[in-house]
């Protein structure tokens, strides 16, 4: 059986992995993209920009209706259940897949 | 005592966040992170295996660079990458800053629970982090697992958006716990888990043997102040200890279980070697080590694989996991243990070994 001596001290970090490896934020937000997926990342901030106005023009309806009618509950103290959270992480997936399509390969 | 948690209670054992925005930026944070994991990284991975296998510029698969440089100019692998560090880095930002404006109240709760049973907790005040742990802000984590009071809420949360929800109630550690296959004449009286964070295994453990002695040690601080207080509150009579896994405070021969999940790849290689002997010399004889983390890296490597593993070196902020994939885990088990066997999933190798 090998026996190394598990009380000495630990080893440092190699010296090529560098000094500090901690972060903090904000942080620069690095290069990934090569020019060919600009068009992607321009069709996918159309397809999300369209979402979201959808989404405010609804809420905003719903919170006008809400507040004439005096019925309007801050969604911080909403309560909720499984199967809402459930039904809700469901629509977001949908959600994403749409507007993210377009980073898979052959999209248009 | 009970608890409110900061005004909107709790998912599973885990602090809501005060606001609803902040659970629903994560939410998505969660979802797109699900997209990227599911759908772009198969995606990504086929268009390498592709670039490798189909002509053109021959790709050398030993060597790293050549694999880097096909992988970073696929535009799938690209946009994966973008969407894993962009996702990751607003989760620790939102979950962090949630936090910390309730931060006076949550650090009174800590405290509040320090002393309380039926768990226990041993920190050690003279106790020195290696250089390799103190110098990582691990997965990005902001102040990493024990520059911050708070890390262990935002381990919980962060570690949520991570693993997709999956673990809410503790569903994966419980699932883990029971998985351990026990010593073939099952006397479990003494169970470890090294590498703890916040005792969610540790637990378990205890549920599945409760008249078993079960502790958890790890080097943070916070997390255990943290994982000490959920285990209060779920009512669990297990310990946590600040130890290193390298130099574990136990006598020879004493536990039948020790249980160590992703803790290698955080590590030098060395150190790691150092935390499997330490493991063994704990084992009573015919105890048994379950060891948990990234599957090695195939001879020659599989393109995808080790591409994956660098990208999470790179710009994941896990030094040694590349080191680790490459170090041969297998054969050095083998020369430590009676008996090891493995079984490996694509993304989690579960080496058996016994004492």
């Amino acid at each position: 059986m090998t026996t190394p001596d598990a009380h000495t001290s630990v080893t440092p970090i190699p010296p090529a992995l560098g000094d500090s490896w901690r972060v903090s934020y904000p942080e620069p937000p690095g290069e990934f993209l090569a020019s060919h997926s600009n068009d992607q990342l321009a069709h996918i901030a159309m397809e999300l920009a369209a979402e979201l106005w959808v989404v405010k023009r609804r809420l905003a309806a719903i919170e006008q209706q809400l507040v004439s009618g005096g019925a309007i509950v801050s969604p911080d103290s909403a309560a909720t259940t499984d199967e809402a959270r459930a039904e809700s992480a469901a629509q977001r997936d949908a959600f994403v897949s749409r507007v993210f399509a377009a980073m898979l390969p052959g999209a248009q | 005592m009970t608890d409110t948690g900061i005004g909107r209670g709790y998912i599973g054992t885990m602090t809501a966040l005060p606001r609803f925005d902040d659970e629903s930026y994560l939410d998505f944070v969660e979802g797109l992170r699900k997209f990227a994991v599911r759908t772009l990284t198969p995606a990504s991975a086929a268009a390498l295996r592709g670039r490798v296998a189909g002509g053109g510029d021959a790709v050398d698969t030993a060597d790293l660079a050549q694999v880097r440089a096909a992988g970073d100019t696929i535009p799938v692998v690209s946009l994966r990458n973008r969407v894993l560090r962009s996702t990751q880095g607003m989760n620790w930002q939102r979950v962090q800053a949630a936090y910390h404006t309730h931060r006076t109240r949550l650090l009174a709760e800590l405290d509040a629970y320090a002393g309380r049973g039926p768990a226990t907790l041993q920190l050690d005040e003279q106790f020195e982090y290696p250089r390799y742990y103190d110098a990582v802000d691990f997965h990005r984590q902001p102040g990493s697992y024990h520059r911050d009071a708070l890390a262990g809420y935002i381990y919980h949360y962060g570690t949520k958006i991570f693993h997709l929800g999956s673990n809410d109630k503790d569903e994966s550690k419980i699932a883990n716990a029971n998985n351990v296959v026990p010593p073939a004449d099952g006397k479990v009286d003494r169970v470890l888990d090294v590498g703890c964070a916040i005792g969610g295994c540790t637990v378990a453990f205890k549920d599945r043997w409760p008249d078993a002695e079960v502790i958890g040690v790890d080097l943070s601080a916070p997390l255990l102040r943290y994982a000490h207080m959920r285990a209060v509150r779920l009512g669990a009579p297990v310990h946590f200890r600040q130890a290193l896994a390298e130099r574990l405070p136990f006598p020879d021969g004493h536990f039948d279980i020790v249980y160590m999940s992703t803790v290698l790849h955080e590590m030098p290689v060395a150190d790691g070697r150092r935390a499997v002997a330490e493991a063994r010399r704990v084992l009573r004889p015919g105890g048994v080590l379950e060891l948990r983390d990234m599957p090695q890296a195939a001879r020659p490597p599989e393109p995808w694989a080790d591409y994956d593993r660098d990208f999470d070196t790179r710009f994941n902020t896990e030094p040694f996991s590349y080191a680790f994939i490459h170090s041969d885990l297998g054969s050095y088990l083998e020369a430590t243990f009676e008996a090891v066997s493995a079984t490996t999933s694509p993304a989690l190798t579960v080496w058996r070994c016994l004492a």
